[in-house]
């Protein structure tokens, strides 16, 4: 690899690791496994660098992470990736709402979790499906806009705008039904 | 509410709706407490969930493992290299050093090394204050709020112009102590971001107009009037460069009638 590479990469990519980190841990709903999907983002970054000519870097460095999280989620559980607009209805609500086998607490110390208002709104983002997370992880904490959304997750703008209110009503259904 | 109140309620919220649909939901809003209470709810979870998805520590190291993982190191040289390198470097630099010293370069020395010791004393001061529960201490994004404030804490009134058009609302103001001196510093946010600029007598800083980078954060210098503007963020460079360009736009000193 060139100097010059390792200059892009140092200018492109390295400031936004914390960003890109947070997106994996997100995403993949583990801070260690996300370690290593940032990895191997980097490596493809760092690889696909020359070839990232001019525009969004951010956005650029974001689809990596993106899709390094959906190979890793793939392989670990394959079918967690499916979209929901693809499903008949039953099914979606069924993949949206973790359907009757998804105990909401149980244990003691995630009780003892739950009281913390932080935690909970974290173990209710994870609990989200995959393509709901994504949307809403890239507005809120990434503070993109439906555009880049869309260009970053591959999916249509209108279909942005619906995952981002559905993963938010969700939100808010879980958190008031524990009121 | 239907489904489609609340898929315009989170795109008006969002800030993407086109003027004339965001009109129509402002007037929907001011007649319909339902939709008012609805709207409410999405602010303090959208509040909620800022602090929550930031919340995620970034693991210790995380950025020096991936580089060793790419396989270079920026900034300082490795240990081994320069360990056998230093005695030579030592040498070069007696004769450079006498070099510069016997000509003109002799302010270039004694004016940049400041500059740097100012940007490490801007850049503590920001990651001291995003260690704090809120980066500023006085919270407002008015500007006539903000820079009154700094009256009879710092000698300087900073320009707090306010960018909330362009993407950068104003959020407060804080006091910083820069070389043993209090230097006013403007808050701005910019998405999870957040911008800290801080003012200076210009005759504090060697090289206006400048940027540079260190530890993953990015410094823009430049000057309006007298006075000296360090902002620091972790945004990318070129944000903040538009940044600047935007503050600067607004900062500058109506033109002088001609005659």
């Amino acid at each position: 690899m060139t100097t010059l590479a390792k200059a892009r990469f140092s200018q492109l990519v390295l400031p936004r690791l914390d960003e890109g980190y947070r997106l994996a841990r997100w995403l993949t709903g583990s801070a260690t496994d996300a370690e290593d999907v940032l990895q191997d983002a980097s490596l493809r970054a760092y690889r696909a660098i020359e070839s990232f000519a001019e525009g969004n870097a951010r956005a650029w460095f974001l689809t990596i992470v993106r899709n390094a999280c959906y190979s890793w989620l793939e392989k670990r559980r394959p079918g967690v990736t499916l979209s929901s607009e693809v499903l008949d209805a039953s099914d979606a609500a069924t993949l949206e709402q973790g359907g009757v086998f998804a105990p909401a607490f149980e244990t003691p110390e995630s009780l003892l979790l739950a009281k913390d208002e932080a935690a909970r709104l974290a173990r209710a983002v994870d609990a989200l499906p995959v393509t709901l997370k994504e949307a809403l992880v890239l507005r809120e904490y990434h503070g993109l806009s439906y555009r880049e959304i869309a260009e970053v997750s591959g999916a249509p703008i209108g279909t942005v705008m619906s995952r981002l209110a559905r993963a938010r009503q969700q939100l808010l259904k879980g958190l008031e039904a524990q009121n | 509410m239907t489904d489609e109140d609340i898929l315009l309620l989170n795109a008006y919220r969002d800030g993407e709706l086109s003027p004339g649909e965001a009109l129509a939901m402002e007037r929907r809003l001011a007649e319909e407490p339902e939709l008012r209470a609805q709207a409410q709810r999405l602010e303090s979870l959208s509040l909620a969930l800022r602090g929550a998805l930031a919340g995620a520590p970034v693991p210790h190291g995380l950025r020096g493992r991936i580089i060793q993982e790419i396989g270079f190191r920026d900034g300082a040289p490795s240990g081994r290299l320069t360990r056998f390198l230093s005695p030579l470097a030592a040498t070069l630099l007696v004769g450079l050093a006498g070099g510069v010293l016997l000509g003109s370069g002799t302010t270039f020395l004694a004016m940049n090394r400041p500059d740097a010791e100012t940007s490490a004393a801007i850049l503590s001061a920001h990651l001291r204050a995003m260690m704090a529960p809120q980066p500023f201490d006085v919270a407002s994004s008015n500007r006539h709020v903000v820079k009154p404030w700094f009256n009879g804490k710092t000698t300087i009134a900073p320009d707090a112009v306010d960018l909330a058009e362009r993407g950068f609302p104003l959020v407060g103001g804080r006091v910083d102590v820069i070389e043993g001196r209090p230097a006013p510093t403007l808050v701005y946010r910019r998405g999870p971001h957040v911008i800290s600029v801080t003012a200076l007598p210009s005759e504090t800083l060697a090289s206006l107009p400048g940027s540079e980078s260190r530890a993953g954060f990015s410094f823009e210098r430049w000057t309006v009037g007298d006075l000296a503007y360090v902002a620091v963020s972790d945004i990318a460079p070129a944000d903040l460069r538009t940044f600047v360009e935007a503050f600067r736009a607004e900062a500058a000193p109506p033109a002088k009638p001609v005659n």
